[in-house]
């Protein structure tokens, strides 16, 4: 039966989920869709890190529930490094949408908690000419979609406009990061569950982040202090992990701030806080895809 | 004063620093003299104990707008949740 969903990052690392039962299976496959991942059957040595049961599907002994109550349609269980959500039996009268987006927020979140170097990721997706990923990151309201729309009208590419998943290769003094693509839910909640894909795949080596704010005379890109761009970082990693966050106990939330607080530390040895001071009569193009390769404070302080 | 558990609080090498509440996603920059108080809020000081620390920390002494100042500063603090009272 191919009842088993596999997000391979560019790093390497495996996150799985399957589904027992039609209505959880029906969970998968608009994963499936909207990601362009092909459902597969198990394997044996890819344990699913979650399993989506419908009601009549539920394990004798799901493990322990992490939630009193429900979430999303779901009862929330934990049982030996796996998650467990049997669906509510009124399941269906929760929105269709959050019971999609739920299982895959919490399993992305659970390849932080695991320490798979990849964490979820709020801000737009600009390809540069060479196929890398330029990210611009902000607080809502500033102007990220209109950024990207900017980019594609100048003839640029943006691929993603929401959520996407940060990966990373540490191997000694070297940080490679990466990034993939995640639904741009605004867009599902419009379109429909069925309306638009967002592939997962292709990896995108990341080229730049910029933090975005809104220019006043021109466009272009600035230095940023340091706390600001540690907060918009943070902001930016805990945008889509606030609602998953609720299964965590106090102790587990400050584990996982702790380990987001490293990878910031780590963005910081590959990336120069920068910000895009954008204006909406400025060359977009011409700004960013000319822009040179990030470099660290330390690095051109060496330099 | 409680200070909420999930806080936080990170120092910069310019001697800013950062607060941040994962539960939210939200942060709070603090400039030097903010953070030398969210320091001796974290000692379990009140707020008159701190402006006593800071008073103490200053050899030239403190504006007279200082004690006014502060107190919006904390006020701040609880409303966006980085203090529990």
């Amino acid at each position: 039966m191919k009842n088993f969903l596999e997000l391979i990052t560019g790093n390497g690392a495996h996150m799985a989920m399957c589904a027992y039962g039609p209505a959880a299976l029906q969970v998968l496959e608009r994963l499936s869709f909207m990601l362009a991942l092909p459902l597969r059957e198990s394997r044996s040595d890819v344990p699913a890190m979650l399993a989506l049961y419908a009601p009549e599907e539920a394990p004798e002994n799901p493990g322990e529930n992490v939630e009193k109550n429900f979430c999303a349609g779901y009862f929330i269980y934990r049982q030996a490094g796996r998650l467990n959500l049997v669906m509510t039996p009124d399941y269906a009268e929760v929105e269709e949408l959050a019971r999609v987006r739920f299982p895959l927020m919490l399993l992305l979140m659970q390849g932080t908690v695991n320490d798979l170097s990849c964490i979820m990721l709020h801000g737009a997706m600009l390809e540069d000419a060479d196929g890398k990923a330029i990210v611009v990151i902000a607080s809502s309201g500033v102007g990220k979609s209109t950024t990207a729309r900017r980019f594609i009208a100048a003839g640029g590419i943006a691929p993603h406009d929401d959520q996407m998943l940060l990966c990373w290769n540490s191997t000694g003094a070297k940080d490679d990061f990466f990034i993939h693509g995640l639904p741009t839910w605004s867009r599902v909640f419009n379109r429909g569950l069925d309306g638009e894909v967002f592939p997962f795949t292709p990896r995108r080596e990341v080229k730049n982040i910029y933090v975005l704010t809104r220019g006043t005379d021109r466009e272009e890109i600035v230095e940023l202090p340091m706390a600001a761009w540690h907060g918009h970082l943070l902001a930016a990693f805990f945008e889509h992990m606030v609602w998953p966050e609720v299964i965590l106990s106090t102790a587990e939330k400050l584990q996982l701030s702790a380990k987001v607080w490293n990878l910031v530390r780590c963005l910081d040895r590959r990336f120069r806080p920068l910000s895009l001071s954008a204006r909406l009569d400025g060359d977009l193009l011409k700004t960013l895809q000319h822009a040179p390769r990030q470099t660290p404070v330390k690095e051109k302080n060496e330099a | 004063m409680k200070l909420n558990p999930l806080v936080v609080y990170q120092e910069e090498f310019d001697q800013s620093a950062l607060l941040f509440r994962p539960d939210t996603g939200e942060s709070f920059m603090l400039n030097q003299t903010a953070s030398f108080l969210w320091k001796e809020l974290m000692k379990g000081k009140d707020e008159r104990e701190a402006l006593d620390a800071l008073r103490a920390a200053c050899e030239d002494g403190l504006p007279p707008a200082a004690e006014q100042e502060i107190s919006s500063f904390i006020a701040e603090l609880k409303t966006n949740g980085y203090l529990a009272d």
